[in-house]
C-alpha cells in the first residue's frame, strides 16, 4: 500500500503543473472549510472570553426612545429615576444587585496630560455587577456614595496613559475642572468588541449627580441576575417593577428596553452561522468542482496511459490491481490537495485572527482542532476516491489487447 | 465452409495428468464479430504442441492470424472455439481474473516496442510482474529483479531508466522482466522488429542462450532470418497452419554476429 502511494506520487510528479491545477479546487475547498472552522472556533472562544470579562449575568435597562409621531427628528422617552432602581432592587427576586449609572464621555486631566474617557457615575455595587476587580488602592464605599465624595477609580488604560509608571493612588485628577482624588486602579478587562473597557473612570453616582450638577438622572441601570438561567425571569420582573414604579397604565407600552449579553451572543452567533454557511457553501462547491477536476484529469490520465494499463495487465495485473492503482492516484490527488488546503486554511485563519486581534484590541485566541484537520484531509481524499471511481473503473475494464495496441 | 461446421465442441477437461506439453493447441479458433453480419475468422482452427525447452517461431504475413494466435497463447484473449491447454491446464474458458493469474504465473511477454514504464528504473520495471504475482517480500522482489537483469547482462544498469538505455538494452530489460516470474512459456512478439540487424542478432543470441538453459520460447516474426534461429517454424496464412518445419541445427545468432563483424572489417 505504501508502495502504491509512493508510485501514485511518482505518477503525479511526472506532471506537476497538471496535478497542481487539478488540486486547486480541493485546496480552495478544504482551505475555506478549515479557515472557517478555525476562525469560528477562535471566534467562539473570543466571545466567551469577552463576555466573561464584561460581567456576570448582566442586564442593562435603558429608557425606550420612541420617535414622535408628528416630528420624526424629535425623540421622546420617559427618563428613568432612582425610584425605578429602588423598585428593581426591592421587587425583583431574580435580581441580585442593581446600580444606576450616569454615563458620559469626558476629559480627565492630570497635570498637563488629559484623555477622553468613558465615565460612569455608579453605586459601589456596579463593581460587583461588572465583575470589576481592584488592582491597587480600594473601591469607593457606600459612605463615599452617600456623601458624594469626589473620588474616582481609574481604568487600567487611563492609569497607564496619564500616570505611566507612577502610582496614581492618592493623586488628584480633574474632571470638568473639578478635582477628584484617585483612590484605586481597576484591573484590566481588555476590550469588548472593539471598545476598550479599561478606558474608564468610575465615580460615586452622587458625586457626579449632585456635586458636578449632572442631576439625578439615570442613563442606564446595570442589573445582575442571580444566575444565567434566571436572566429571562429577571427581565420580566424588572419590566413589571418599572411599570409599577412609573405607574404606567396597561395601555401604555413599556418605557424601558432591556438587554442582556445573551442577545449579543445570539447576534454574534448568527453572524458566525451566516459566515459558516457562506464559507461552507464555497467549500462545498469548490470541493465539488475539485472532485470533477480530479475525475476529468483521471479520465485523461487513463486515456494517456492506456498502453501502460495494457502492459500491466499483460504482466499479470488483475482488474482490481488497475482499479486500485488509479483509485490510489485519485485519493493521493485529493489528499494532497487536502493537506495543502489545510495548510492554506490554517494560514488564512491565523492571519484573520491576527487582524481581528488588532482591530478588536483584544488578543483573539487562535484555536486549532486537530481532529477537524485530519477530517478535512480524509474528506478531500474521499472526494478523490469518489470522483476517481469511474475513471479507475474504466481503466480496469480495458481490453489488454486493445490497450497494448494504443499509442 | 460455414463457421458452425468448423466449430468443434469444447473438449471435456481432461483429468489432471502431467502433460508432456507446455502448449497444446487443439483446433483453436477465433472469430471476431461473431454476431455481426460479416464476422472475421482470424483463426480457423489450429492444432500444434510446444514441448518444454522448445523454441518455436510462428511466421506469417500480416493478416495470417499469427497475432491472434499470439494473443490466445498469451491468455490475453479467449478462443471462440477449440481448446488451449497451457502447462496441463485448460485455459480456454477461464474468466478475466483467472487469465490474469495465468499470465502472472505462467507466461512472460516480450514485445516489439519493449513497453517499459519510463518513470521506473530497470529494476523497478522488472519488479512489476512480481508485485502482481504477490507472495514475495520487497527485498525478495528486488533480489529476483536484480538476478533477472544480471541474467540478461545488465548487471551495471540496474538503476537506469529506459531513456538512459539503448534499444537493445531496453529489450534486454523487457526480457529480464519476462523471466522474473520464472514462467513456463516466454512469448516474444517480433522481439527484433524495432532493432537494427546487429542489435537484433544480439537479442536473438540472448534468447537462444536462455532457450539452451531450458526456457520454452514461442516467437512471432515475419522475418525468415529471425525465424531461422528457432528450432521449429510454424508457417501461417489465412488463419491456418500451412506448414511446419524443423531445424535440426538452427542458425546460431552468435555465429551470425561474428560473421557480421567479420564482414564489417573486410571491406
Amino acid at each position: 500500500m505504501i508502495q502504491a502511494i509512493y508510485l501514485a506520487f511518482q505518477a503525479l510528479a511526472a506532471n506537476k503543473l497538471r496535478a497542481g491545477l487539478t488540486m486547486l479546487g480541493t485546496i480552495i475547498g478544504v482551505g475555506c472549510v478549515v479557515a472557517l472552522w478555525n476562525v469560528g472556533l477562535s471566534g467562539r472562544r473570543y466571545m466567551s472570553d469577552a463576555l466573561e470579562s464584561f460581567g456576570k449575568n448582566v442586564i442593562f435597562v435603558h429608557p425606550r426612545h420612541s420617535s414622535d409621531e408628528e416630528d420624526q427628528r424629535r425623540f421622546r422617552y420617559r427618563p428613568l429615576g432612582l425610584g425605578d432602581v429602588a423598585a428593581i432592587e426591592a421587587f425583583c427576586p431574580s435580581v441580585d444587585q442593581a446600580s444606576p449609572c450616569l454615563s458620559n464621555y469626558t476629559k480627565v486631566v492630570y497635570g498637563a496630560t488629559f484623555r477622553q474617557v468613558r465615565i460612569y457615575g455608579c453605586f459601589p455595587s456596579f463593581l460587583a455587577i461588572r465583575d470589576w476587580k481592584i488592582e491597587r488602592g480600594a473601591a469607593f464605599s457606600a459612605s463615599d456614595e452617600r456623601s458624594g465624595n469626589r473620588v474616582v477609580l481609574l481604568g487600567a488604560t487611563v492609569a497607564r496613559e496619564l500616570f505611566g509608571t507612577v502610582d496614581p493612588v492618592g493623586a488628584t485628577v480633574r474632571l470638568e475642572r473639578e478635582p477628584f482624588v484617585v483612590i484605586g486602579v481597576l484591573k484590566s478587562k481588555g476590550s469588548f468588541f472593539g471598545e476598550d473597557q479599561d478606558n474608564v473612570v468610575l465615580a460615586p453616582y452622587t458625586s457626579l449627580a449632585d456635586n458636578m450638577g449632572w442631576g439625578r438622572n439615570v442613563h442606564v441601570v446595570f442589573v445582575s441576575a442571580h444566575t444565567k438561567e434566571s436572566i429571562p425571569q429577571a427581565k420580566n420582573e424588572i419590566r413589571l417593577a418599572v411599570r409599577a414604579s412609573q405607574k404606567l397604565p396597561p395601555s401604555r407600552k413599556d418605557s424601558v428596553e432591556l438587554q442582556d449579553l445573551g442577545e449579543v451572543t445570539a447576534m454574534v452567533d448568527q453572524v458566525l452561522v451566516g459566515f459558516s454557511l457562506l464559507l461552507g457553501a464555497i467549500g462545498a462547491i469548490s470541493l465539488l468542482v475539485g472532485g470533477i477536476g480530479i475525475m476529468n484529469i483521471m479520465l485523461v490520465s487513463v486515456t494517456e496511459r492506456t498502453k501502460e494499463i495494457g502492459l500491466r495487465m499483460a504482466l499479470g495485473a488483475k482488474d482490481i490491481d488497475i482499479l486500485m492503482q488509479f483509485l490510489v492516484e485519485a485519493m493521493v490527488l485529493g489528499g494532497t490537495g487536502g493537506v495543502l488546503g489545510v495548510v492554506g486554511g490554517l494560514s488564512t485563519a491565523f492571519g484573520t485572527v491576527q487582524i481581528l486581534s488588532l482591530v478588536l484590541q483584544r488578543p483573539w485566541p487562535f484555536v486549532v482542532s486537530i481532529p477537524s484537520l485530519l477530517l478535512a484531509v480524509a474528506f478531500a481524499a474521499a472526494v478523490g476516491l469518489f470522483f476517481g471511481l469511474y475513471p479507475a473503473w474504466r481503466a480496469s475494464r480495458l481490453d489488454p489487447i486493445e490497450a497494448l495496441r494504443r499509442e | 465452409m460455414p463457421a458452425e461446421m468448423l466449430a468443434i465442441p469444447v473438449l471435456p477437461a481432461p483429468a489432471a495428468r502431467p502433460s508432456p506439453w507446455v502448449v497444446e493447441s487443439i483446433e483453436l479458433g477465433k472469430t471476431y464479430g461473431e454476431r455481426s453480419p460479416n464476422p472475421v475468422q482470424a483463426l480457423r482452427g489450429v492444432s500444434f504442441t510446444v514441448a518444454p525447452g522448445a523454441f518455436v517461431a510462428i511466421m506469417g504475413h500480416s493478416g495470417s492470424g499469427k497475432s491472434t494466435l499470439m494473443n490466445l497463447l498469451g491468455c490475453l484473449d479467449r478462443p471462440t472455439f477449440g481448446t488451449y491447454m497451457l502447462d496441463g491446464q485448460n485455459v480456454s474458458r477461464k474468466t478475466r481474473r483467472q487469465l490474469a493469474e495465468v499470465r502472472s504465473h505462467t507466461i512472460g511477454f516480450v514485445f516489439q516496442g519493449f513497453h517499459l514504464l519510463q518513470r521506473l528504473t530497470a529494476r523497478a520495471n522488472c519488479e512489476l510482474p512480481l508485485q502482481y504475482a504477490g507472495g514475495l517480500s520487497r527485498k525478495e522482489r528486488r533480489a529476483r529483479a536484480s538476478e533477472a537483469l544480471i541474467r540478461v547482462g545488465l548487471q551495471d544498469k540496474l538503476e537506469r531508466r529506459p531513456t538512459e538505455l539503448s534499444g537493445g538494452q531496453q529489450q534486454r530489460v523487457a526480457i529480464a522482466r519476462a523471466l522474473v516470474n520464472r514462467p513456463k512459456l516466454l512469448l516474444a512478439d517480433e522481439p527484433t522488429g524495432n532493432l537494427d540487424t546487429r542489435t537484433g542478432l544480439e537479442i536473438l543470441a540472448l534468447l537462444q542462450e536462455l532457450n539452451s538453459t531450458g526456457v520454452t520460447l514461442v516467437m512471432v516474426t515475419h522475418e525468415p532470418d529471425v525465424a531461422a534461429c528457432a528450432k521449429q517454424v510454424i508457417h501461417m496464412s489465412d488463419g491456418l497452419i500451412r506448414r511446419t518445419e524443423e531445424h535440426a541445427v538452427p542458425q546460431s545468432a552468435r555465429q551470425a554476429l561474428a560473421q557480421l563483424a567479420a564482414e564489417e572489417k573486410a571491406p
